[in-house]
């Protein structure tokens, strides 16, 4: 194995670790490389995910031997803004996969959400690499079972808890700027030096010309009544968003959404003309997690977009920068921005519901599918509120609550085709 | 004369239905599925027909290994029941593996429908483990319960739980007749639970093999509110819209 000596020094379970990768190929090959008419642009994807768990590590550790800080994450709430003007890299960490779940559950109840379980097993299975290279994890007080799995897992790795307001008045505004300030604190200690005002600027900056990517594929992907790259391989550029390096994903992204720009111009769409166009909304699809995609993918109707944290939350507004001279002004920015998180750990949340019509009548889609990982309380219990609005709208809306097993598979298949039916 | 067959090939049961090109049914049969339910659905398909769909759990196995075409069991129970209640706007569809709720047009299309999640309450599953254990089949747990005027609660939501749960009654002397009306006042709380979030719309038809369980019938009608429609024909809807569908799809190729 090529990258073994570095899962050595990253004290990795190396047989258990080959176990999920073999496994990871296979579905690989099945669900994105065995598919026809992809865009060239997701060569670059492919390969990404190809060496997911080489190069990139590579990479990270060469920086982590400079002395940069190295932060994993399991929120979009964390300021990554601030690791990157401190020349560091904050990514993602896996918690996607039932592989680490059986683990899990050793120590965690069975009646938590997946993505909490799968993460804390990773650690525990030591294979994940994100997970061993990170300096500190940044976890956060968005959900009950998160807040709690953060006490275990600080017993086995170096955890700093953020804590997320639930509710968006003066005095949780408060709490989240010295949020802010503190995670700046905390990671020019790791890094062992002061962010100045330009490295916060072009830390944003970067940042956002990341997200304007992203930005610019949610628009492409699906316009003119071309569906111009499959959904699963949309999602699975919004997953690669929180691995790769900024600056190459986002020329990377761009080059991709040049080549969509043709495809549209040329007419060349995925699916037949008449293809049903599914919003999915709900909650995140942490990689390897491409389970109703491509169920719906594979009944004959296309995502054409992701309401969801991996998806439309993540690249949705920006950090407004214009006017900002000192670090503060910057701080305040980046406070706007991160405020306009619709997450279902607000309340009330009505943002969100808006922001879901909002953006089925700019994508025109036929239908949505709202997800919901089991035990995920929050967005559970929103469904309600999101699905009757919907249905006051006249948009047809499927409810599918699952978590990563396979065994639910079929049934799921049941519904989603008999949804797509009544779309025709 | 050409027949167009429908094969529901549910988790529990095979079933086909035979239509004739006004829509009447001209032969219908059901057999258990189990491990060789390719040999039974290639017997099946040696009967005449000019086409053939499938639905149901196996449908996907089907189309694979005998390249008939295939549809999800919600449109197919909707076809169906429309075909055996005209009119129906409500389908209570319980099979063997999961429970369904489907509100169509009036005239057999889907409008919108809610499945019970990924767990056996509220299902066939839940009666057949039920009789098993009380060692009788579905349909006389039907007539047992009827029998019974006292009042006991099956309180477990999950089908393991209550087989312990029913195991202890049996151990405390309750009567079988006793447990058998729990059993089916259980499943029927929890159906009733899952249309009353849906919405209910009259007619309302049961469908389904769960449908053979007159007493289940009866008591989701109490509770609803509303007479649910039947027949002895309704475990056969979603083959009887399979069928439906062959003659569309030949009609339109």
């Amino acid at each position: 194995m090529a990258y073994e000596e570095l899962y050595k020094k990253l004290d990795m379970d190396i047989e258990k670790h080959n176990q999920l990768m073999e496994i990871l190929g296979q579905v690989y090959q099945e669900l994105f490389l065995s598919r026809k008419n992809r865009p060239e642009g997701m060569n670059y994807f492919d390969g990404v995910i190809a060496e997911i768990h080489g190069k990139r590590i590579e990479e990270l550790f060469a920086l982590k031997e400079q002395g940069r800080a190295l932060v994993g994450t399991f929120c979009i709430f964390v300021p990554e803004e601030i690791v990157v003007a401190a020349k560091g890299a904050c990514y993602g960490l896996c918690g996607g996969a039932q592989f680490s779940i059986p683990e899990a559950e050793a120590h965690l109840p069975r009646n938590i959400c997946p993505l909490i379980k799968s993460a804390y097993g990773f650690k525990l299975q030591r294979t994940c690499p994100y997970t061993q290279l990170a300096d500190v994890i940044y976890g956060e007080t968005t959900c009950e079972a998160k807040k709690k799995t953060w006490e275990l897992l600080s017993q086995l790795h170096r955890v700093h808890v953020m804590h997320i307001p639930h509710k968006k008045e003066t005095l949780e505004r408060e709490l989240w700027r010295k949020e802010i300030e503190r995670f700046k604190v905390e990671i020019e200690e790791l890094a062992g030096n002061t962010i100045s005002f330009e490295n916060l600027k072009e830390g944003i900056e970067t940042v956002n010309a990341k997200r304007n990517a992203m930005k610019r594929l949610y628009d492409l992907r699906c316009k003119d009544g071309v569906v111009s790259i499959a959904g699963l391989d949309a999602l699975l550029v919004n997953q690669i968003s929180f691995y790769d390096d900024p600056v190459r994903f986002a020329q990377q992204v761009n080059q991709l959404c040049d080549e969509l720009e043709e495809r549209i111009e040329k007419g060349i769409s995925v699916f037949p003309e008449d293809v049903p166009k599914i919003l999915v909304s709900g909650t995140p699809m942490a990689p390897p997690n491409w389970k109703l995609h491509s169920i719906i993918e594979q009944s004959g109707a296309a995502v054409v977009a992701e309401e969801a944290c991996i998806g439309a939350r993540y690249f949705r507004d920006n950090v407004d920068v214009s006017g900002c001279e000192t670090v503060e002004d910057l701080i305040d920015a980046l406070l706007e921005r991160y405020l306009k998180i619709d997450c279902a750990c607000f309340t009330p949340n009505d943002e969100r519901v808006e922001n879901v019509i909002k953006m089925c009548r700019e994508k025109r889609v036929d239908g949505v599918v709202y997800y919901t990982l089991s035990f995920c309380h929050t967005y559970n219990v929103e469904s309600k509120k999101v699905m009757d609005r919907l249905k006051e709208e006249g948009i047809p809306v499927l409810r599918i609550e699952t978590d990563y097993s396979m065994e639910d598979v079929e049934q799921i298949r049941t519904r989603v085709e008999a949804f797509i039916e009544t779309l025709r | 004369m050409s027949l167009y067959l429908g094969i529901d090939a549910g988790s529990t049961y095979i079933k086909a239905a035979w239509l004739n090109h006004s829509l009447e049914i001209k032969r219908l049969e059901v057999v258990p599925t189990h491990a060789d339910f390719e040999r039974v659905v290639s017997r099946f398909l040696e009967f005449e027909h000019s086409s053939a769909v499938a639905t149901g759990y196996c449908r996907k196995r089907l189309s694979a290994l005998f390249g008939v075409k295939d549809i999800s069991e919600i449109k197919a129970h909707a076809r169906g029941a429309q075909l055996l209640f005209p009119g129906v706007r409500t389908v209570i569809d319980v099979g063997g593996q999961d429970s369904k709720v489907i509100r169509t047009d009036g005239k057999g299309r889907v409008v919108d429908f809610v499945m019970n999640d990924r767990c056996a309450a509220g299902t066939g599953r839940f009666l057949e483990i039920a009789a098993l254990r009380l060692g009788v089949s579905v349909e006389a747990l039907s007539d047992l319960a009827s029998k019974s005027s006292e009042i006991i609660t099956i309180s477990s939501m999950c089908v393991v739980f209550a087989e312990t749960e029913i195991i202890s009654l049996l151990a405390q002397g309750t009567s079988k007749d006793a447990i058998a009306k729990a059993v089916i006042d259980s499943v029927a709380t929890r159906i009733a639970s899952m249309v009353k979030g849906f919405g209910l719309m009259d007619p309302v038809v049961f469908t389904g093999g769960a449908a053979l369980c007159s007493y289940l019938v009866e008591r989701l009608s109490q509770i609803l509110g509303s007479k649910l429609l039947t027949s002895h024909r309704a475990q056969f809807a979603g083959a009887i819209g399979a069928a439906i569908e062959a003659m569309n799809r030949k009609g339109s190729s």
